[in-house]
């Protein structure tokens, strides 16, 4: 059904245009879906992996890029539009947190943030090893190495798109991309992370 | 030849051929171009455990786990932002608003905003036996506002007290005072004729002076 709503727009422009002069929740509920999986996934990485915040943050990001629509006068995609606003919330949100762990409020408020859907205890330990074991590895590197490598496998950008994002060349994008992988390979091949027998080389 | 990649090329492409994200020609193209470069072929097994271990599949399907329902808690979040941007321009706006026009009301019931301090009363108001009663207080309260000067006794002056009402006594004072300058103007201080005072007239009098000034009295009263 959610896809339903995202293939009854063949662009974003339509998309827009109907939140503004149509069916406003409809639209609403296509800009959503078409774009949380990069919004979410986004507000993971700046958020350290901490899915609580990271859904906060996606839910005030999608809010304020809602509200602002009106005024989105399509000077760039959609999409870099929207990674701004993240990179916003998100920042907003790091030193809302820094500034309640300083007077130890969070205490309180984390025992209002429980995630929505229940898991069950072996699907959670089975993601649990998944997320730490992909955390382990992303977070040994480089900052701007680390995004260029997830904008580009996880959220499948091209260099173009990614190079309008972060504002980088596309020739520095991608050395940065080369040397994600090597780096990566190198942190690999120095942990048990994977059984290198199954690749066939030892 | 001109279908096989330069060196420089493959080493570009080796990521999005690991990760299999080249199209299908592309792709053809550098499994065909990889056969001239062996030392690529390392590379290619590295980078494909890297893939393998990053198990993207697994991360979107978390992500999309995750995200199912965030259309509906925005759509949600939305509505009741609207609500509460309602309720908070009724709070802001509106009910200062209501509250200061309720004050203004009150207030100009209990006439304090009322113009003028006096009451005008109409002539009709008191008949013609108030009036008289009116006048007799005044006139009552005109006299009983009299004033009584004493004039040091000299023996042969019969009338040791003489009374003047208060509308007389002004007058009169400046009149005696002025006699009593013209005859004495010389022994008085300060005898200039507007800054003349009984008082000073009579405490600098000598006895002489006193009977000169009894007759002085008596002179303009019987002229009076």
């Amino acid at each position: 059904m959610g896809h339903a709503f995202v293939a009854a727009y063949t662009d974003d422009t339509a998309l827009i245009d109907d939140y503004l002069h149509g069916n406003r929740e409809q639209a609403a509920t296509a800009f959503v879906r078409r774009h949380q999986r990069f919004v979410y996934a986004l507000a993971l990485r700046q958020m350290n992996n901490n899915h609580d915040d990271a859904d906060d943050a996606a839910q005030e990001v999608f809010i304020r890029a809602l509200k602002a629509l009106p005024e989105f006068k399509g000077d760039s995609s959609l999409q870099t539009w929207l990674y701004r606003i993240t990179l916003n919330v998100c920042s907003s949100m790091r030193k809302k947190r820094k500034l309640l762990s300083w007077f130890s409020i969070h205490g309180e408020d984390e025992q209002f943030d429980v995630p929505s859907d229940s898991i069950t205890p072996e699907r959670a330990l089975m993601e649990s090893d998944f997320g730490e074991r992909l955390q382990t590895l992303l977070q040994q590197l480089p900052q701007k190495q680390r995004e260029t490598f997830c904008l580009r496998y996880f959220d499948e950008l091209s260099y173009e798109e990614i190079s309008a994002m972060v504002g980088t060349s596309t020739g520095a994008l991608k050395a940065n991309y080369f040397h994600a992988l090597n780096k990566l390979a190198a942190l690999i091949n120095s942990t048990n992370l994977i059984d290198k027998g199954e690749y066939g080389y030892e | 030849m001109n279908n096989i990649y330069t060196h420089s090329e493959m080493q570009e492409l080796l990521p999005d051929y690991c990760s299999g994200m080249l199209t299908g020609e592309e792709n053809a193209r550098f499994e065909q171009s990889l056969a001239s470069y062996p030392d690529l072929h390392i590379s290619v097994k590295e980078l494909q455990h890297v893939f393998a271990v990053m198990d993207k599949e697994s991360f979107v399907a978390d992500i999309d786990r995750r995200t199912r329902n965030l259309s509906v808690r925005v759509n949600e979040r939305m509505r009741s932002n609207k609500q509460a941007w309602y309720q908070s321009l009724w709070a802001r706006v509106a009910t200062p608003a209501v509250g200061a026009a309720l004050c203004l009301y009150l207030v100009s019931l209990s006439g304090l905003f009322r113009t003028g301090t006096t009451t005008d009363l109409a002539s009709d108001m008191f008949s013609s036996a108030d009036e008289q009663h009116i006048e007799s207080i005044v006139t009552a309260m005109a006299d009983s506002q009299e004033m009584t000067m004493s004039i040091p006794s000299t023996g042969d002056v019969s009338a040791e007290h003489t009374v003047f009402s208060v509308t007389n006594m002004q007058s009169f004072e400046s009149d005696l005072a002025r006699e009593i300058a013209m005859n004495f103007g010389d022994d008085l201080p300060d005898s200039h004729d507007t800054d003349i005072h009984f008082d000073d007239v009579l405490d600098s009098a000598t006895a002489n002076d006193v009977r000169e000034i009894e007759s002085i009295i008596q002179e303009l009263e019987h002229g009076a």
